[in-house]
C-alpha cells in the first residue's frame, strides 16, 4: 500500500472487526455472569479505540505538516503512526513491570492484555504496509 | 470475618468462572496450566481469578515440586450464609441515629410550642407523636381517666381521641376505667 487513504481503510476496517468481536464477546460474557472477563474485553475495545484515534492524528498531522507527494506523506505517516506503538504502551510497561515485581496479578493481567492487543495492531499494520 | 470482608466474598463468588475454579477445586488440587485446560481459559485469566479467590481466604495454595498447586480452604467454605448474613456491622448503629432523625422531624413539625398542630394520619407518624406526649406520664403508674384527660389536654384539646389512640397503641392499658402506661 502506498497512500494514507488506502491503507486507512483496510487498516481500519479491521480494528473495527476485531472491536466489535470484542463488543459481543464482552456482552455474552456478561450475560454469563463472567464479569471479569467480560471487562477484559472492553479493555480491548477501549485499546482499538485508543490506536484508531491515534491513527487519525497522525494522518491529520502528517496532512497538516508535510508539503510534498502523496508517497512522501504516506511514509512520514508511516513513522508517526508506528511511533505511538512505542510512546503510548510505554507506560503501560512500566506498570507491568511494577505489577510483577509486587504480585499484582489483576494489574499484571489487564497491562498484558493491553500490550498484546497493541502488538498485534502493530503487527497488522506493518503487515498491511509492507504488502 | 468482617462486613467487608463478607461483601468481598459475596462479590467475589458472583462471577460463574470463579465458580467453576471453585468446583474442580473442591473435587482435587490442581495447578494453572490445568485449571485453564479444563475451564479453556488463558493461564493468566486462571491465576486472575484465583487471586481473588485467595483473597477473599476461598482458596489457598502451596508449591510442591516445580509447580504452585491451589486448593479450596474448607473452612471458608463451611461458613453458612446465615453466618455471613449475621456479622456485625456499624450499620446498625447508622440507622439507629436516621430513625433519631426522622422522630425529631416529625416532632419538629407536628409540634408547635409544645402544643400538637393536629393528629398525623400516617400510623408511624401517629406513634412517633403519641410516644412524645407520653413521656409526661409516668411508666406503671396509674391514672384516671380524668386525670389523662388533663394532662392530654396540655397537648391538644381533642384529648378524647388521642386517648382512644393511645390506647390501641399499647401505650396505655385500661382497666375498669383506670390507666397504667406500659
Amino acid at each position: 500500500m502506498k497512500t494514507i487513504g488506502e491503507i486507512k481503510q483496510v487498516y481500519l476496517d479491521e480494528l473495527e472487526l476485531r472491536k466489535s468481536v470484542c463488543v459481543t464477546k464482552a456482552t455474552s460474557l456478561q450475560a454469563d455472569n463472567k464479569l471479569d472477563e467480560a471487562n477484559f474485553e472492553k479493555i480491548k475495545v477501549n485499546v482499538f479505540d485508543i490506536f484508531t484515534t491515534l491513527f487519525n492524528a497522525s494522518e491529520k498531522k502528517v496532512n497538516a505538516s508535510v508539503k510534498g507527494t502523496d508517497l512522501e506523506k504516506y511514509n512520514q505517516f508511516c513513522i508517526e503512526y508506528l511511533e505511538t506503538f512505542n510512546k503510548i504502551p510505554s507506560s503501560w510497561r512500566i506498570k507491568l513491570e511494577y505489577s510483577i515485581k509486587n504480585n499484582l496479578i489483576a494489574d499484571k493481567v489487564i497491562e498484558e492484555l493491553k500490550l498484546d492487543v497493541a502488538d498485534s495492531l502493530k503487527n497488522l499494520f506493518n503487515e498491511m504496509r509492507e504488502s | 470475618m468482617t462486613e467487608d470482608q463478607a461483601i468481598q466474598l459475596f462479590k467475589c463468588l458472583s462471577d460463574k468462572s470463579r465458580l467453576q475454579i471453585l468446583k474442580n477445586l473442591i473435587k482435587e488440587p490442581m495447578y494453572v496450566e490445568l485449571l485453564a485446560e479444563r475451564l479453556e481459559l488463558t493461564p493468566s485469566t486462571i491465576s486472575f481469578h484465583l487471586k481473588k479467590l485467595i483473597d477473599v481466604g476461598l482458596a489457598t495454595s502451596y508449591k510442591e515440586q516445580y509447580y504452585v498447586v491451589y486448593s479450596i480452604n474448607e473452612k471458608m467454605l463451611e461458613n453458612t450464609i446465615l453466618e455471613l448474613v449475621k456479622i456485625d456491622s456499624n450499620e446498625h448503629e447508622a440507622q439507629t441515629e436516621r430513625e433519631e432523625n426522622y422522630r425529631n422531624k416529625i416532632i419538629k413539625s407536628f409540634f408547635v410550642m409544645g402544643k400538637l398542630k393536629n393528629i398525623p394520619v400516617q400510623n408511624e407518624k401517629r406513634k412517633i407523636v403519641l410516644l412524645e406526649i407520653a413521656k409526661a406520664f409516668e411508666q406503671g403508674k396509674k391514672y384516671t381517666e380524668r386525670e389523662i384527660n388533663i394532662m392530654i389536654a396540655d397537648y391538644y384539646d381533642d384529648f378524647c381521641t388521642l386517648r382512644k389512640y393511645m390506647v390501641s397503641e399499647g401505650i396505655f392499658e385500661r382497666e375498669n376505667g383506670i390507666y397504667t402506661k406500659l
